[in-house]
């Protein structure tokens, strides 16, 4: 309810601010699927849209991951506030197609630009993040021994991009270090009966613009292991991104999950819309 | 770890491919009839750019073309000398924001499309360019 409440309160502020598009193309990034910037798996330091440090934007995004035994829904909207601020909602719904899970979870998102300019600086952009999580049906969570279902996670995420990088494309570097207890992205609650401390983890994106309009990248996130017998897999994507325009942009991705809730290889697609005003 | 390479890779990349090439930017431009072509197309842009335009009122276009020309040679590493203003000069008290500084980027590469500059050879000239953004913006 609370979401559905922001998500109608962010439209209706929409209409009343200068949403605008002063940035260059791409630099919006794209949608990942904890809602904010970034690309499919990871949130990047980039704040999302469109807007320049004069100016107010949104962000409206749409994914779904489809791997061998669960499909991963995610729609959320954003705001990015003076090229400074990003504030983020996201609802995700986890399915299992054997029909045993099915989770939602709402995520609240505000990452900060601390410093740098990932185009024009002469050093990486660093961004502060948190994503505070809430499971709204917290059986699974409980049943496969999490301690708690809800928790935040905070992120430290550096990003620098090279106009004439490497075959003279443009390309871009984000690295980030997450600061989590989570289960599965917090979707098997965070943390468990026998390890409740938060690990440390590594997430790299690397992706080069063949043109203007396409992005071609690979993902990697790293991932805690807190409850037994529910051994968690790093996570991978390849994607190709493909910005028509500044309203607009669709990510295609080929995932590499690993092993999630017993079942192994979970390797599928992820699609993603991202509407930007 | 192999993952890691990929990610760096184009990190590696980068060192090298600005050692393979011997024709200069200026070469790649098409010297300077190619960048008279590129800086009248460019022009052409900014005429039908509105937000843009404005910043353009008091400019006297024979001057800024010669002097376009000139900087875009020499940056490119071709027998010119810039004797135009420095950019922080030229850009002094027209308080350029970020937005329209992104609009004329947006006219330059509209106007290297135009004149079909390969993608490789507008990103050498736009990373050249870059740099020059803190001495014309919010001025």
């Amino acid at each position: 309810m609370k979401y559905y409440l922001c998500t109608i309160i962010l439209f209706i502020l929409c209409p009343l601010s200068y949403a605008e598009n002063g940035k260059l193309l791409a630099t919006s990034a794209v949608g990942p699927v904890e809602g904010g910037s970034g690309g499919g798996l990871i949130p990047w330091a980039m704040i999302g849209g469109y807007a320049t440090q004069d100016e107010i934007g949104f962000n409206s995004t749409f994914s779904e991951a489809n791997v061998s035994d669960y499909t991963l829904s995610s729609h959320g909207v954003s705001a990015g506030f003076y090229d400074r601020v990003e504030v983020s909602i996201a609802q995700l719904r986890f399915e299992d197609k054997h029909a045993t899970y099915d989770i939602k979870q709402n995520v609240l998102g505000v990452k900060a630009r601390l410093y740098g300019d990932a185009i024009y600086g002469t050093y990486p952009q660093i961004s502060l993040g948190i994503q505070h999580k809430t499971l709204i049906n917290e059986a699974t969570a409980k049943a496969v021994g999490a301690r708690d279902s809800n928790g935040t996670d905070v992120y430290l995420s550096a990003a620098k991009i090279w106009l004439n990088g490497p075959l003279q494309r443009t390309a871009l570097l984000n690295v980030n270090l997450r600061y989590s207890k989570a289960n599965q992205l917090g979707l098997l609650g965070y943390g468990s009966a026998d390890q409740n401390n938060a690990a440390l983890l590594v997430e790299l994106a690397g992706a080069i613009f063949i043109n203007r309009r396409v992005a071609i990248g690979m993902e990697y996130r790293q991932k805690p292991d807190n409850i037994n017998g529910l051994p968690e897999d790093d996570w991978r994507d390849t994607f190709v991104a493909y910005f028509p325009n500044k309203s607009i942009s669709l990510t295609l991705a080929y995932l590499q999950l690993g092993e999630i809730a017993t079942l192994k290889n979970q390797d599928g697609y992820y699609v993603s819309l991202q509407a930007t005003f | 770890m192999k993952l890691l390479c990929v990610l760096l890779l184009p990190v590696l990349l980068n060192g090298c491919s600005t050692l393979q090439n011997d024709q200069t930017l200026f070469d790649l431009l098409g010297e300077q009839a190619g960048i008279a072509r590129l800086t009248d197309a460019f022009i052409e842009e900014i005429q039908y750019d509105k937000q843009v335009l404005p910043y353009f009122l008091d400019t006297d276009i024979r001057r800024f073309r010669s002097k376009f020309i000139e900087q875009m040679c020499m940056i490119s590493g071709g027998p010119c000398e810039y004797t135009g203003d420095s950019m922080e000069d030229v850009h002094a008290g027209m308080k350029i924001n970020e937005h329209h500084f992104n609009a004329l980027v947006d006219d330059l590469i509209r106007a290297m499309d135009a004149i079909d500059l390969p993608i490789g050879t507008q990103n050498q000239l736009l990373s050249l360019l870059a740099p020059m953004r803190k001495d014309i913006i919010y001025r």
